[in-house]
Order: C-alpha cells, then sequence, then structure tokens
C-alpha cells in the first residue's frame, strides 16, 4: 500500500530520516517504533506529502508521490497534536474536515453521524470539542481523520497523554479500521501498544531503521533469551535461556523453590539489544 | 471551490464565538469612531464647545461689553476677531489693525465669514456700528442690530445662538431693574434722544415723557440690594426674560453663506472612517493569529495532508478575512449614516474603497501569516506594523492634525490610502480619476501580499 525507497530528510545539518526503506502491505497494522526524536513523525510527514523528502522517494498503492493532491485523497491522518478546532462543536469539526475532501453534504452528515457513534461521542456532538476531556478529543481527532473513508491511515502517537481506559477504546478502534480493511501506519514510543496491535513493526533510531517484522520475529531475532528467575528459602537465581521451559521442569521437581517467574523478551529487549538504549528512557 | 469556502466559514464561525476576538473586531471600532468623532467635535459638553467667532464693527464701550458679557458667560466660544489692515509690506494682504494702520471693515469681515465658510468657526457675530448706542438706550426705539452667519451644516448651533444672543440682550434690562441707578441713566439717555429727534412728534414725545416719568417712580419702589443670581451674568432670571418676550430688544439679521467643502461636514465623517481601520486592523490580526494558531495547534497538518493546494488553503482564510473586512464597513458605514449624521457624497466610491481596503488587508494577513510561526510572533508583528502604519497613516489620528514632515511617510501606509479613498467617498471632494490611485496602491499591495504570502507559504511548509 506505502513504498518508501531509501527516503531521507535533512534539516540543515541534522538527518531526521537516515536512507529509509520499507513496504507497508495493504489491510495490515504497520507500526513505527522508537523514542522521542527518532525520525517517525519526519517519515509520517513525507509519507503523506507534508513534507518533501531531501532525497527518495514515497508510492502509494502505485499511484504515485502524495505531494499530487489527488494521491493524499487515499490519506487519512491523525496527527501527533489534537488538530481540532476548539470553538466547533464534534460534529462541526468532522463536517468541516468532511467537506475538504469534497463530499456530499447528505452523505456527510450521515458520515459524521456514523463516526461518532464508532467512537462513542454521539451523545455530544453538538459539544464545543474544547469542552472535551483529552481521550475525546483523542477519539475525535481519529475520527476526524477517516471521516473521508481512506484506505490508508496514519496514525502519529495516537495515544500520548490519555488514561488507560481511552487508551484502551482508542486500540480497539484501531482493531475495528483493520477489520474494515484499512490500512494502519501507527507511530508510538510505547512498545506494549506497537506489540499488542502491529502485524509489522519497524524499529527506528536516528533516523534509521535497525529492524523490521512481527513482533515475534524481531523478539526472535533481536530480543535475546527468556530470564528465568527462582525464588528459594535460600536465595534468588537468574538463569538466561532460549529453553526456559526445560529450566523451570529441572528446576521445580526441587524440593525449596518458593516461585518462579518466567521474563520473555519484548520489543523493550529488542531496542535495549540493537542500541544499547531502553526504550522507556527516552 | 466548496473547500475554500468551507474554510472560509469555518473561520468566520471561529471568529464570531471568540468573544475577545468577535469584540475587538466588531465592537470595539465602532466605541473608536465615536470616541474619536466625540473628541474632534467638542461633544459632549452641550453647545459650550461651539466655536463662534465676533466681529466688533461698533467699536464702543458698549458693543465691547456685551461680547465680554457672552464670552465671560461660557455659553459659546467666543473668539473676538481683530480688525484688520492691509500689510503695508506685502500688497494684498492683511495685518491687525494698529495705530499706525487704516482699518480695512470689508476686508475683517470677510475673514469671518470665511471663517464660518471654511468650517473654522460654527458661526460668527457682527455687531455693526450703532450697536453700542442702542444697547445703552434700549427704550429709545432702536434695537440692537447683530448680524449672524451659521454654517449651513450646524442648523442647530443658528438656534441655540439666537436664544444666547437675546439671553445677553436682555440683560442689560435686567440689570436695570436691578439696579435703579443703572436704569435711570438708561431711561434719561433714552429720553434725551427722544427730545431730541425732530421726527419724534409732540405727542408722542409727551407720551414718552409720562411714560419715562411712571418708570422713574417704579424705580423708586425697587430695593437697591442686588441679588447675586441678578447680577450674575452668567445666570439670567428666566422669568424676566419670558415675561419680556414679546419686546426683543435685539435684531438678528442672519447672513447666508455657502459652506466651502474642503473638509467633513461633520468630525464622525472623518471618525468613521479611522474606525473602519480600527476593525479591519483587528480583523487583519485575528486572522494572522488564526493562522499561526492553525500550525501550532496541528489543524494545520490536517489541512495540508488534505487534497488542496497552498492558495485554496490561504485562499479561504483571505475570503473569510475580506468578507470580514467589508461587514465591519459596511457596518461602520451604515451606523455613521444613521446615527451620525455622515452623508456620503459618492456610495459607489466607497464601495470601491472598502474593496480595495479588503483586498489589501486580506492581502496583508497572508503576508504576517506566511512570516510568522508563532502567536506571540504573529501578534507583536502585527501589532507593531499596523499600529506603526495607523500613526503615520491617520488611523489613530487625522494626518490633518500631524506634523508636516508625517505626509510623505505617510504614503507609505497602506492605512492612509484607506482612510484617504473612503474619505473621497464622503467628504473628500475627489473624482473617479483621483480614486484610482488609492485604489491601486491598496490593490497592489493586496496582490503583493497574496503573491508573497503563497510563494513563503508554500515554500516554508513542504521544506
Amino acid at each position: 500500500m506505502l513504498t518508501l525507497r531509501n527516503l531521507r530528510k535533512q534539516f540543515g545539518s541534522i538527518t531526521a530520516v537516515d536512507g529509509l526503506s520499507l513496504d507497508v502491505p495493504r489491510g495490515s497494522v504497520f507500526g513505527f517504533l522508537g523514542p522521542n526524536g527518532a525520525g517517525k513523525t519526519t517519515t509520517i510527514h513525507m509519507a503523506v506529502g507534508l513534507l518533501t523528502p531531501t532525497s527518495g522517494e514515497v508510492d502509494l498503492d502505485g499511484r504515485g508521490s502524495p505531494t499530487d493532491p489527488a494521491v493524499r485523497q487515499l490519506i487519512g491522518v491523525a496527527p501527533q497534536s489534537i488538530a481540532l478546532y476548539d470553538q466547533l462543536t464534534a460534529i462541526e469539526n468532522l463536517a468541516f474536515f468532511g467537506e475538504l475532501y469534497g463530499i456530499p453534504s447528505t452523505k456527510l452528515r450521515a458520515r459524521c453521524a456514523e463516526l461518532l457513534e464508532m467512537v462513542g461521542l454521539t451523545d455530544r456532538a453538538t459539544s464545543r470539542a474544547g469542552e472535551f476531556s483529552g481521550g475525546m478529543k483523542r477519539r475525535l481527532n481519529l475520527a476526524a481523520a477517516i471521516v473521508h473513508d481512506p484506505p490508508l491511515v496514519m496514525l502519529d502517537e495516537p495515544t500520548a497523554g490519555v488514561d488507560p481506559q481511552s487508551r484502551n477504546a482508542i486500540l480497539d478502534l484501531v482493531r475495528t479500521l483493520r477489520s474494515q480493511g484499512r490500512t494502519i501506519v501507527y507511530t508510538t514510543h510505547y512498545m506494549e501498544e506497537a506489540q499488542r496491535l502491529c502485524d509489522r513493526v519497524a524499529v527506528i533510531d536516528h533516523g534509521k531503521l535497525l529492524a523490521l517484522g512481527t513482533v515475534d520475529e524481531l523478539i526472535a531475532a533481536h530480543g535475546g533469551e527468556s530470564v528465568v528467575t527462582i525464588h528459594r528459602t535460600s536465595g534468588e537465581e537468574k538463569m538466561a535461556s532460549a529453553n526456559p521451559v526445560a529450566i523451570l521442569t529441572e528446576k521445580l521437581a526441587q524440593k525449596d523453590v518458593l516461585n518462579v517467574r518466567v521474563d520473555r523478551p519484548d520489543l523493550e529487549s529488542v531496542f535495549l539489544n540493537l542500541t544499547g538504549r531502553s526504550l522507556r528512557d527516552q | 471551490m466548496s473547500a475554500l469556502l468551507a474554510i472560509a466559514i469555518k473561520d468566520l464561525k471561529l471568529l464570531l464565538r471568540d468573544r475577545t476576538g468577535a469584540f475587538f473586531t466588531f465592537a470595539f471600532p465602532l466605541i473608536m469612531a465615536i470616541f474619536f468623532g466625540m473628541m474632534f467635535s467638542g461633544g459632549g459638553g452641550g453647545v459650550t464647545g461651539i466655536p463662534v467667532v465676533a466681529l466688533d464693527l461698533d467699536r464702543t464701550p458698549g458693543s465691547a461689553s456685551f461680547l465680554k458679557d457672552i464670552k465671560d458667560g461660557g455659553d459659546i466660544k467666543l473668539e473676538i476677531q481683530p480688525l484688520l489692515a492691509p500689510d503695508p509690506a506685502k500688497p494684498g494682504q492683511f495685518i491687525e489693525a494698529s495705530g499706525a494702520t487704516q482699518p480695512d471693515e470689508n476686508a475683517t469681515r470677510e475673514q469671518v465669514l470665511n471663517d464660518v465658510r471654511r468650517g473654522d468657526a460654527a458661526a460668527c457675530i457682527i455687531l455693526p456700528r450703532g450697536f453700542g448706542e442702542a444697547r445703552s438706550a434700549p427704550f429709545s426705539g432702536k434695537r440692537m442690530e447683530i448680524e449672524v452667519a451659521v454654517d449651513p451644516s450646524r442648523q442647530a448651533t443658528s438656534g441655540m445662538l439666537t436664544g444666547i444672543l437675546t439671553k445677553y440682550g436682555f440683560m442689560q434690562l435686567q440689570q436695570g431693574f436691578t439696579n435703579p441707578q443703572k436704569m435711570r441713566t438708561m431711561a434719561k439717555d433714552s429720553l434725551d434722544r427722544i427730545r431730541n429727534d425732530p421726527s419724534v412728534t409732540p405727542e408722542r414725545r409727551e407720551t414718552f415723557n409720562r411714560f419715562f416719568g411712571n418708570l422713574d417712580t417704579m424705580l423708586d419702589s425697587i430695593p437697591t440690594t442686588d441679588t447675586p443670581a441678578a447680577t450674575d451674568p452668567a445666570k439670567p432670571s428666566t422669568p424676566s426674560t419670558t415675561a419680556a418676550s414679546a419686546w426683543q430688544p435685539i435684531t438678528i439679521t442672519p447672513i447666508t453663506i455657502e459652506r466651502e467643502q474642503r473638509g467633513p461636514k461633520n468630525s464622525y465623517e472623518t471618525s468613521f472612517p479611522q474606525g473602519i481601520m480600527w476593525g479591519v486592523i483587528g480583523c487583519t490580526l485575528s486572522f494572522a493569529i488564526s493562522f499561526v494558531t492553525e500550525r501550532s495547534r496541528g489543524t494545520m497538518t490536517r489541512l495540508r495532508a488534505a487534497p488542496l493546494s497552498a492558495w485554496q488553503i490561504l485562499g479561504g482564510k483571505a475570503i473569510a478575512a475580506f468578507f470580514v473586512t467589508i461587514c465591519i464597513a459596511v457596518a461602520l458605514i451604515l451606523i455613521g449614516v444613521l446615527v451620525f449624521k455622515v452623508h456620503p457624497r459618492s456610495y459607489t466610491m466607497i464601495a470601491a474603497a472598502i474593496l480595495a481596503t479588503a483586498f489589501c488587508f486580506s492581502g496583508v494577513v497572508m503576508l504576517i501569516a506566511s512570516f510568522c510561526q508563532s502567536e506571540r510572533a504573529a501578534s507583536g508583528m502585527g501589532w507593531g506594523v499596523l499600529m506603526l502604519f495607523s500613526m503615520v497613516g491617520g488611523g489613530m489620528i487625522p494626518l490633518e492634525f500631524l506634523p508636516d514632515w508625517i505626509m510623505p511617510v505617510s504614503n507609505f501606509s497602506p492605512i492612509r490610502w484607506s482612510i484617504y479613498g473612503m474619505q473621497g467617498g464622503i467628504w473628500r471632494p475627489l473624482e473617479w480619476p483621483d480614486m484610482l490611485l488609492p485604489i491601486g496602491i491598496l490593490s497592489g499591495l493586496g496582490i503583493i501580499g497574496f503573491g508573497v504570502g503563497l510563494k513563503v507559504f508554500g515554500n516554508a511548509e513542504r521544506a
């Protein structure tokens, strides 16, 4: 659906994106995982035509560059900052963004009602966005991205600054969008979200692609071994192993074992192993 | 086109729902127009501030004291014009007459009438020869004659001035009734004149003799203690005036003049174009700042991600700014016409000036919005630049009141040309060829604003 070829973006002496190449398969949730400042948002902005790459190419569904307005029609964007007008009501916000895509008014009304229902804001349709909580704004922000029913949706840190309940609601919405056959590009620095949602994940840092694959592939390739922790009456014992089951079988046969814990490698471990830094510390 | 209108309508909604923004865009200009209008008309203080010029051709103590009473009374702002004499050094010019020069009454008379014609004075009072004599002998049968010329655009002044002059005409009699000695002198003077007047028949002379004898008896019965109210020239007793109203001691002869249309008919004709410019400044800043806010809030990202070109995004904003500017101007002109006696001489010229102004400042919106990356920068730059334009362009104080060196500087201010164009439609005697200059300059600035704004916006946004 989306192809980036040797994409590079330079701001003066700073290289924000450095030779990024990847393909986003149609109908998948594709995650960009990386710390703040890794180049995720710059990549997204080039992918939707907001920024012109210093070099490299972006191709959308074989139709060319998104700098062409007709190609941008295929994309929905939910920017990292909440891109809504506080003085407009929820339905006015959606209607306005729909009008930018030339949706006929009768169809637009129905579409707005459908989206408000989808994001759970039907009863607040005529309330001004400025009166909404952070979570409600995030949901409306997402709804505004898909008002024109795009096949490709770019979600830039869509859960930034929201409470766990709203975060779950947003993740459910993303799953719903995938179930509708849309392609989702999802940037986050929360590895749990990438792990729960994404079919494929690109790990990027300093504008470079460090690894790309499914979550399991990345963990298998870069996550390292599982860590088995045995708590005994005499103390604690930690062992790293690619086969924790074998260790558990052996250790549980011993009588003084009080408790055991198995820490499987995750995307955090992947990032740590790839960069030598923790994703959470960024 | 629908996306363009959608952006414009959205911006109008945002402006109207922002109470502070709406106040400074719509209400504040009206307040400024009224404030400046009152300030330059001396309004709000009744008739006290009416500027009247007086010419004393009689040059007697009676005429001088009459003018002094009026001046001291403070009912009007009276300026006494000294007599002029030809300037021996500069033929054709006049200087204040002195002992060495022979006064030219006709030239001085023309001078005070010109003051009214030009609008420098609301009215003029001319006391002809014989005024003092008539004043000192009110019962002699001769009335005090006063010639009055009033600015035709200030008809209310005419009625008020007549009342004031009559009041001071009666004051002499009032003072007489409260001061029997003074009245006796006046009566004696009057009787002497009647006795010496050969045109008065013996029968009538006898009648006057009896009348002044009775008057003398009556004056004896009046207490000599003056009351402060009766001697205060500023507070003449109304009942006396009313009782004597059937007999007028003064004859006011109006002089018909035509007002030269050199300036506005009233101060609101100057202040309303200024007020409109305050509205335009408020509107320009509101839209420029809202444009920058779109960047900081992220809505610009959404606009640019939509299938819109840069000119559509800018154009939508410009349409809204253009529309609001026209609304402000039309609303203020209507209020000026309906409430503040603003009388446009050409509505089509006003319309042309307003359209050019709206176009120009929509371009200025684009320019400020494109160059500024933050609300603070837009606000600072906007206020700074527009205030400067306003100051040197006559937006704050009319150019006529500013020093001469400002005039060439003001040519660089679009506000100057906007006001000039609107004044052309209201009071300035401009013809269509004259209007081409302000309209051309404003349109040119608008095109430059759009062009540069579009270029900068396009380059900056996708860099």
